[in-house]
């Protein structure tokens, strides 16, 4: 599903992510953990074509993102740590904004956006403009929309921030949901207790570089993931 | 306690004074501090401002003062001068008002520390008195010294028409607090705030120019009539007449407008502290619009971006105002110059036909300068970058190119400023009685200006972008782009009509008019070929 080769991205002098390599198979929820600073922000958007990175190559289903980002991207959806999303909009015009750019259909985009936001509880307010939205509602609504076309990839950087309870749970069985499609998840999360439960692999990554990756049983053994994780990040 | 009650009252009127001149001493722009010399500038800037703009109410206060002195009616005098500065300080920060009392952003800050409601509120309403005192004293300090260099102006009415300068601050105060709750209040509960916005801007635009261009009517028919308008004033407007009567001399006068404007405060002031804390901690009204299931309507990719951007335009007050005015005056100037036909062709037929015939075989070439130049008040695309904000990275990860987002910016400036170019360019037309093949190049050279015009802002803004606003009006009113877009259009035109006094012996204005036509389209489809390029790749990488 998503094939990341060496990757290495720079910002002047700095190497933000240097040659990381990970691959993610269908039907997986892949975490991605590391400190504040550390590369997953520049890897998630990488991937999703956002940024240009130096060297290495990224594979969606076999397409390069570098060659045919669009094709890529029509796959994908991704998800920042702070949803800006279009304040100009109400919630509804940017969701059918998004369903129009996806080209989802008329009835399709009807029932997904009628199951996803009463879901997570924000039918009552998609005629709000989203600039009345909360920091929670706005993630919500971030979540909604990559899921309007159903998409194979799922990007996600620190998703769980700013929702409540129930709607972090409905999340999740979206996740699940997807991968259970074929799809898979890639997602960065501090939140270790989270990932530890939800993924099926986990990476850490630390300046950049990736100094653990596998299966959750594979990377944490008997201990605890905050445990590894604490002691790999001494370690590096 | 009370020394500490006094010692917090003064840090919140200090705030309240840096707030009020902060954009002194830091660039909104940037959030940094300004040099010293750049606060000089600043300063010296705003003071040739005030002092023009002084300028412009001391020769409407001399042209009425001598007649009214002369005629005994000092106090008519006063009272005109009154009601303007009046409407000028209430008018002038009612929309400040709205939001520095009743919208702070600190409010609940303030609120949430150990500060009595009270004083928020004293600190508050002294920073919209001083507000409105600003705006007083444009038209009061050239009344008053109008009034003193026509003569006979005692002692009593310095000293009466000084004070009444302070105690007429307090009645603007008063209607301006109130002015600022109705618009609170409205602003609550409207949905279409940006396009209401708009209408009370272009009305207060309409009014302006109606009493500017009738400046010298309205002078005079207040000169005429000074008698029969002194005793409506008295009859009809007893607190104007008492001020007017107060700052010509009239101690009791003078105690009497006083005793109304206080009083008047006073009321206000009880109201607005037994309402402050609810008023600024509630959002009282506010229209919350329900949704309700409807048929969705699909649309291309191409239909989706241009409508996002046009919602981006009308969803913004200040966007709509500073760069979409155009669309809105060239139909308006379409129909004045349609009204105005005969008078037009009169002045074509007998003035120009007899004095300066070349001109009139030049005329499609100035019309087509002319209707250009109403164009280039539209520079929609010269702030779209920048408005992208921190919401760029969703362009950026949708599956869309670069070029397609940039097109429908470019299509929306077209568009809005195409369509009523158009119909005043055929108006244009019609009235300087242009065959059709002038008229055709009129329609060309049009079409080909708002397209390059576009293509200017849009370039401008990607060499200049600012995705790292804090508020709108910064890319909208303050970018770089945005003003030499507005100028680029206004100085090329210029020389375009040179260009054709220089070469008027070479060819006639239709070849000339064909010439600068097809310079037009190609620096249109060159800046379009870079745009598609270069262009493109800077938008992608934009961050």
């Amino acid at each position: 599903m998503l094939n990341i080769q060496h990757l290495t991205k720079t910002y002047g002098e700095k190497r933000a992510v240097d040659d990381l390599s990970l691959h993610i198979a269908p039907g997986e929820i892949y975490g991605f953990i590391g400190h504040n600073g550390a590369g997953k922000t520049t890897t998630l958007k990488s991937v999703a074509g956002i940024l240009r990175f130096d060297a290495g190559e990224i594979f969606v289903d076999g397409i390069s993102v570098a060659e045919k980002p669009l094709e890529c991207k029509r796959r994908m959806a991704y998800i920042p740590d702070n949803p800006d999303l279009y304040d100009f909009m109400t919630g509804i015009r940017y969701l059918n904004f998004i369903a129009d750019i996806f080209g989802v259909g008329a009835a399709e985009r009807q029932a997904r956006i009628r199951t996803y936001a009463d879901a997570f509880g924000l039918t009552k307010d998609l005629a709000q403009p989203v600039s009345a939205y909360s920091h929670g509602m706005k993630q919500k609504l971030a979540v909604i929309s990559a899921l309007l076309h159903e998409p194979r990839l799922v990007l996600m950087d620190e998703p769980f921030v700013g929702l409540d309870p129930l709607a972090a749970h409905l999340l999740k069985e979206q996740m699940r949901a997807i991968c259970d499609r074929g799809g898979a998840i890639f997602f960065s999360t501090h939140v270790l207790e989270v990932a530890e439960k939800l993924c099926d692999k986990v990476a850490i990554i630390k300046d950049g570089r990736l100094i653990r990756a596998g299966t959750m049983d594979e990377v944490r053994g008997d201990a605890s993931l905050e445990s590894v994780f604490l002691e790999l990040e001494e370690q590096a | 306690m009370k020394a500490g009650g006094a010692r917090m009252l003064r840090a919140l009127l200090r705030k309240q004074l840096w707030e009020l001149g902060s954009f002194l001493f830091v660039d909104r722009k940037t959030g940094k501090g300004r040099t010293k010399g750049k606060r000089i500038l600043f300063l010296i800037l705003y003071a040739f401002l005030f002092l023009m703009l002084g300028a412009v109410f001391f020769s409407t206060a001399m042209a009425l003062c001598g007649a009214l002195v002369e005629a005994g009616l000092d106090w008519l005098y006063f009272a005109l001068m009154g009601m303007i500065a009046l409407a000028l300080g209430v008018f002038g920060s009612v929309f400040n008002t709205y939001a520095g009392l009743y919208n702070a952003k600190d409010n609940e800050s303030l609120l949430s520390m150990p500060i009595p409601p009270r004083d928020i509120l004293i600190a508050r309403v002294a920073g919209v008195s001083l507000t409105g005192m600003l705006y007083e004293a444009l038209v009061m300090i050239p009344a008053i010294i109008a009034r003193a260099i026509v003569g006979g102006f005692g002692a009593a009415g310095w000293v009466f028409s000084i004070l009444l300068f302070f105690v007429l601050a307090l009645l603007i105060t008063t209607l301006t607090c109130l002015l600022g709750w109705l618009v609170a209040l409205i602003a609550a509960r409207l949905k279409n705030k940006s396009f209401l916005t708009v209408l009370v801007a272009l009305a207060f635009i309409t009014v302006y120019y109606a009493v500017y261009m009738q400046a010298y009517k309205l002078l005079a028919a207040i000169l005429e009539n000074m008698d029969a308008l002194g005793a409506a004033v008295h009859t009809w407007i007893y607190p104007l007449y008492a001020f007017g009567r107060g700052a010509a001399g009239s101690a009791l006068h003078f105690l009497i407008f006083t005793a109304i404007a206080a009083a008047l405060f006073a009321l206000e002031y009880w109201v607005l502290s037994r309402s402050f804390v609810r008023i600024v901690t509630t959002k009282r009204g506010e229209t919350h619009a329900e949704y309700r299931e409807r048929a969705a309507k699909v649309s291309g990719v191409g239909a989706a971006l241009f409508r996002r951007e046009l919602w981006h335009l009308t969803a913004s007050a200040s966007y709509m105002l500073n760069c979409a005015l155009g669309t809105v005056l060239m139909p308006v100037a379409a129909a004045a110059i349609l009204i105005k036909a005969s008078s037009i062709r009169g002045v074509i037929d007998t003035v120009l036909a007899s004095e300066m015939p070349f001109l009139v075989s030049a005329l499609p070439l100035f019309a087509a300068v002319l209707v250009c130049f109403l164009t280039s008040m539209n520079d929609i695309t010269a702030p779209s970058v920048s408005l992208e904000g921190r919401s760029i990275w969703l362009m950026q990860s949708l599956p869309v190119t670069a070029w397609q987002a940039l097109r429908a910016k470019l299509a929306l400036q077209i568009v809005l400023t195409g369509v009523p170019a158009l119909l005043l360019a055929a108006a244009a037309a019609f009235v300087i009685r242009a065959g059709a093949p002038a008229a055709i190049l009129i329609a060309a050279e049009t079409l080909f200006f708002v397209w390059l015009m576009a293509e200017v802002g849009l370039a401008l803004n990607l060499k200049m972008p600012n995705l790292t606003w804090t508020n709108e009006m910064i890319p909208v009113k303050q970018g770089m782009p945005v003003l030499i877009a507005l100028l680029s259009g206004w100085l090329v035109l210029p020389l375009v009509v040179l260009g054709f006094f220089l070469l008027r012996g070479v060819m006639g204005c239709e070849t000339y008019l064909a010439l600068t036509t097809a310079l037009t389209a190609a620096a249109a489809l060159g800046l379009g070929f870079w745009l598609r390029g270069r262009g493109a790749a800077i938008y992608a990488s934009l961050s």
